[in-house]
């Protein structure tokens, strides 16, 4: 009796309280005003910084519409008579195309070859080359696995999904099948069926049963049916319904969301009535819980409307609700399954590739055509619709229409979508803007934005530049990369702390990008990730790199192209032979801990 | 943690975790614009703390098995609970330390809280308010706030981050980013097991440091020649950079981490015992450091709470907790202060342990343990200004309802804004102040009136302090 008194406080009304004066609840509602675009706004600025230290480029030449995505951007820049940055040069691209293809800086001498190569369509090879190649499926193994958490939740199903995953990729399999099964995955056991691990993954367990006190593997499924449906329509959609999932949108959302502003919880209800006869029970065997292994089914009841919750606003009303498609309303036809129903509707909409070309887009050239990109406003995507008052939401709907058409057209293949964008000019444009920047530019993706490289590009950048990879655990396996992990918080606690500081996704939560901060560069100073990878006693590149030279300007350039993968400039190897003066190892430890440390290194540019 | 109630709310804990580990300010652009401040009303801070130490017992203490003891079922005949004064018992089994440090303690056992998670909880007892999903990425943590009101305090020789989480990231929710604040107000939160992101130790360490240091600026300065004024905003990562430098250029920094073995079997060789010794260090040395937010983790006793043969136990903790809040008092109340002969280090630093609710009382429940309860729990206060040996508030004979606020509005009882209204108070701030140029044009006030499910009183216990 005593959990209900615990749980009755949860309610949260949204009518006026008795004793609130009518002042108070407008204090309370105060209207939002449209927040403005933070994430571009950092985009742009961290990149003029960045870029300023770039060599400056001559004036902007014409540059040449490689595909439609060029078209859309030049298209609308010479439109509004927005002055745009140059092409990059080839070692810019040939860096920048190596981290996002890769997650990993170029091999010197491969960077050598592409930039010595004279062929007119040297880059569209390389490009191709990056995405035929291992690395690729290890990087966007590691981004897919970040996006859907895939984390220590699914047991020792993880490794399984993990090679799951990668073979997904290696074969690139329509995105839309992908995604239909791991919407649709069933079995006795999570740790067989890969695709049943992304539901699996997100149970909320119960309260305790004081009748069945050993029972812990209780499942509160109308909250995990809640929670799940959450997360996909954030990840699948781009649409997050975290608010109608415990009121309705109105008298809330007026000045958040036009779209969802005349959504109703009920609505939400029937979404989540795809999965209401889902349910994940964990297995036991031979007495004992098979801690983490689930069974995932459908003979559940039916999605209650007034059933208890745990983490929620109760719900109320009464019945099983039928599920039915947020963005339709079609129900299941006739015998289909709900979750086949909810499969179909969901992958054959629009909003699912606009949701995913919009995230692969944000990966690659800065932020999301729509900001942020888990929360579409649909009523702004044209101006017809968009209401009086309100911005039109994305910076090129028509573009990112065209790329969601291409990316149909093709058969849902996400290789298409990554190379079409590192085909565009659009992409290829330096970082570097000779002129004055203005904010207004942002949107038109006038010139590249930098980023900050990810926790696990940044590990696995620093060993390849000292030549001393790691030796991890990943399953039954030992990887050199992070990025080939399966589980990449498996490691030692120097490394953990070093990938958390660099915002590392616990997997957990969904992932984030993070700023910079004094930490950061705290342990980018002093952290053995660093330090000892730099001594020349510890092996990799440095002693070899010693042992080889005699000659200290070939030191400094080889120690360069290693690091940040180009040559000095000569003021630069002034200062580099400078510091190779005296004790000859030392100083080149030095020098590539500074280069370590310079945003050169830190920096996708 | 095993969470028995769940609290894995992966869709609103990911709006936090957008501060990952204290490092986010998630609107860096917000660098460039001034903060902008309005008075809202006018507190009248009291400013008897220059420095604040939060404990944070993160899990959920039971009330009624330590600072507002309660005879029941469950009461274990091992507490040996001993009548400490007239008006206090305490289980001297749990808290032998700390039973002899009361007349420095002020408990408050009126508290009262909306949540019974474990993740919202801790988000309140970072944020000093409710979680807003709509709001939570811009919204900053309560040291974070505190770092930017203290930030033209900062002297020249403070290198120490005025902010510094001790394990904060075992938190359920993390550590808080700075929101809306520039991110040069984060926290820095370090895992006191593994140490400070740890500087050079010796000469030659630092000497190396040094050498590399003075490299990595000449060659920024070289590298920099084609600059033409565009770098303002990259700016931005050299300035970490020469921060950074500065913190672990410093001797100081290594040495606050730097515990002999006496210490640590006095203080414990925990998160807590480690945090406070580390606490004690900070105020010590005086080095920039002002707020310290300690996590102690692994309170939430659903199962076998009395059991001595678990892993984590009510005992555990409590002994753990005791014994580093007590030597926390000792040492800091043994140190005359270097600015006021008159006082101690005590007298100038704040401690406060709060929680995020307390636990059901009665007998245990199936499987010998005792789930969340939020309708009254405690917390402490020491040093600082406040008058320590009271009791504010008073709960019934179970347990489960306050029956005296016991300060000055007699109808409320004590949240969690008025702990932070107090810490304020006592730091100097004016508490009813409001930030106004947010993202959302929301203002943030320091202390919200506006509760999550009632209105509250946006003041400070100024019956902790007189």
């Amino acid at each position: 009796m005593r959990f209900l008194a615990i749980l009755i406080p949860l309610s949260m009304t949204a009518q006026t309280p008795a004793h609130q004066s009518a002042e108070e609840f407008e204090q309370a509602h105060k209207p939002l005003v449209q927040p403005a675009k933070p994430k571009s706004r950092e985009a742009a600025s961290v990149t003029a910084g960045v870029a300023a230290k770039l060599p400056a480029r001559g004036a902007a030449e014409r540059v040449a519409h490689r595909n439609f995505i060029d078209k859309h951007i030049f298209g609308r820049m010479a439109a509004n008579r927005i002055p745009h940055a140059p092409l990059s040069a080839d070692e810019e691209f040939a860096r920048r195309a190596w981290i996002d293809a890769t997650g990993r800086i170029p091999p010197p001498a491969e960077l050598a070859a592409f930039v010595a190569e004279k062929s007119p369509d040297k880059r569209a090879k390389l490009i191709e080359t990056l995405l035929a190649s291992d690395a690729f499926i290890d990087k966007w193994t590691y981004y897919f696995e970040d996006l859907f958490r895939a984390g220590g939740r699914m047991g020792p199903g993880l490794n399984l999904f993990h090679f799951w995953t990668r073979e997904w990729l290696k074969l690139d399999r329509p995105y839309n099948e992908v995604v239909t099964d791991m919407l649709t995955g069933a079995g006795k056991s999570s740790f067989t069926v890969p695709a049943a691990l992304y539901y699996q993954r997100d149970f909320v367990k119960a309260k305790d049963d004081p009748e069945a006190p050993d029972a812990h593997d209780l499942v509160n499924q109308p909250d995990t049916v809640d929670e799940f449906t959450v997360t996909y329509s954030k990840v699948f959609l781009g649409l997050n319904l975290a608010c109608i999932s415990c009121h309705d949108g109105a008298g809330h959302l007026e000045k958040v969301n036009t779209f969802l502003v005349t959504k109703k919880r009920e609505d939400f209800f029937r979404q989540a009535a795809f999965f209401g006869k889902t349910r994940q029970i964990m297995n036991w065997e031979n007495g004992y819980q098979a801690n983490t292994e689930y069974t995932v089914d459908d003979e559940a009841p039916g999605y209650e409307r007034g059933a208890e919750s745990i983490v929620r606003v109760p719900r109320r009303g009464k019945g099983v609700a039928p599920p039915a498609f947020l963005l339709t309303g079609e129900q299941p036809k006739a015998g289909e399954h709900a979750r086949d129903a909810l499969a179909r509707t969901m992958t054959s909409h629009v909003q699912f590739r606009r949701a995913l070309v919009n995230r692969i887009w944000a990966e690659l050239m800065g932020f999301g055509i729509v900001e942020p990109v888990d929360d579409f406003d649909l009523n702004r995507y044209d101006a017809k619709t968009t209401p009086a008052g309100w911005t039109v939401q994305p910076s090129n709907p028509v573009l990112l229409d065209a790329m969601a058409e291409d990316f149909r057209v093709n058969n849902h293949s996400f290789r298409h979508v990554i190379r079409t964008i590192l085909n565009s000019s659009a992409y290829q444009l330096s970082s570097h803007f000779a002129g004055e920047w203005k904010e207004d530019y942002t949107p038109y993706y006038a010139r590249k934005f930098v980023r900050m490289l990810s926790a696990a590009e940044l590990h696995d950048s620093i060993a390849l530049a000292t030549g001393q990879p790691g030796k991890f655990s990943s399953g039954a396996e030992k990887v050199p990369m992070v990025q080939q992990m399966s589980e990449p918080k498996k490691v030692d606690g120097e490394t953990q702390r070093f990938m958390r500081t660099f915002g590392q996704s616990n997997r957990d939560d969904m992932p984030k990008k993070i700023a910079a901060s004094s930490l950061q560069a705290m342990l980018l100073m002093q952290s053995k990730v660093v330090t000892d990878r730099v001594q020349s006693s510890k092996g990799g590149l440095l002693p070899a790199l010693l042992a080889k030279n005699s000659d200290n300007r070939t030191l400094v350039e080889q120690i360069y192209v290693h690091t940040v993968s180009r040559k000095p400039t000569a003021p630069e190897l002034a200062v580099g032979l400078e510091a190779l003066g005296g004790d000859r190892a030392r100083g080149a430890e030095n020098l590539q801990w500074a280069l370590l440390n310079s945003p050169e290194f830190l920096f996708n540019y | 943690m095993n969470h028995r109630v769940s609290d894995l709310l992966s869709t609103r804990r990911e709006l936090l975790r957008v501060g990952g580990h204290g490092l986010l300010g998630a609107f860096a652009s917000q660098a460039l614009a001034p903060v902008q401040a309005r008075a809202a009303g006018k507190s009248n801070p009291r400013g008897t703390a220059r420095f604040c130490v939060v404990i944070e017992l993160a899990g959920a203490l039971s009330h009624i098995d330590s600072f507002d003891f309660k005879e029941n079922a469950g009461t274990q005949k091992d507490f040996d609970v001993r009548q400490v004064r007239n008006d206090l018992y305490l289980p001297y089994r749990l808290f032998p330390e700390m039973s002899k440090e009361m007349d420095k303690v002020a408990i408050v056992r009126s508290m009262k809280s909306h949540e019974v998670v474990h993740f919202r909880g801790q988000y309140y007892n970072q944020a000093g308010r409710p979680l807003n999903p709509a709001q939570a990425t811009e919204i900053p943590s309560v040291g974070s706030v505190i770092s930017y009101e203290m930030e033209a305090l900062r002297r020249e020789k403070d290198t120490f981050p005025t902010y510094v989480g001790c394990n904060l990231d075992t938190a359920g929710c993390g550590a808080l980013s700075t929101g809306f604040l520039p991110p040069r107000f984060s926290v820095l939160d370090v895992d006191m097991k593994q140490g400070a992101a740890a500087g050079p130790s010796g000469d030659e360490a630092m000497g190396l440091l040094e050498e590399r240091y003075r490299l990595l600026k000449k060659l920024d300065d070289v590298m920099a020649a084609s600059r033409g004024g565009r770098d303002r905003q990259f700016g931005a990562f050299r300035d970490f950079q020469n921060s950074a430098y500065r913190i672990l250029g410093d001797p100081r920094w290594p040495r606050a981490f730097q515990f002999s073995k006496e210490e640590v079997a006095r203080y414990g060789d925990n998160s807590a015992g480690l945090g406070c010794l580390f606490a004690r260090n900070a105020v010590k040395s005086d080095a920039g450091t002002r707020y310290i937010h300690i996590t102690h983790p692994d309170w939430d006793h659903h199962r076998n709470i009395y059991n001595h043969a678990v892993k984590s136990n009510h005992y555990i903790r409590c002994n753990e907790f005791d014994r580093a809040m007590a030597a926390l008092l000792r040492d800091l109340s043994a140190e005359k202060s270097p600015r006021d002969a008159s006082k101690t280090l005590l007298d100038e630093t704040l401690v406060v342990m709060i929680t995020e609710f307390g636990r059901v009382p009665g007998a245990l429940n199936g499987i010998a343990g005792r789930h969340h309860y939020n309708l009254a729990y405690v917390s402490l206060f020491a040093g600082g200004g406040v008058k320590g040996g009271r009791i504010l508030g008073k709960t019934d004979a179970a347990g489960e309802h306050v029956i005296e606020n016991g300060w000055k509005y007699a109808k409320h009882q004590i949240k969690t804004e008025n702990v932070y209204a107090s810490i304020y108070s006592a730091l100097g701030i004016d508490w009813k102040k409001e930030l106004t140029n947010t993202p959302s044009k929301r203002a943030y006030r320091y202390v919200d009136a506006l509760g999550a499910t009632e209105m509250l009183m946006d003041d400070e216990i100024a019956d902790l302090f007189v």
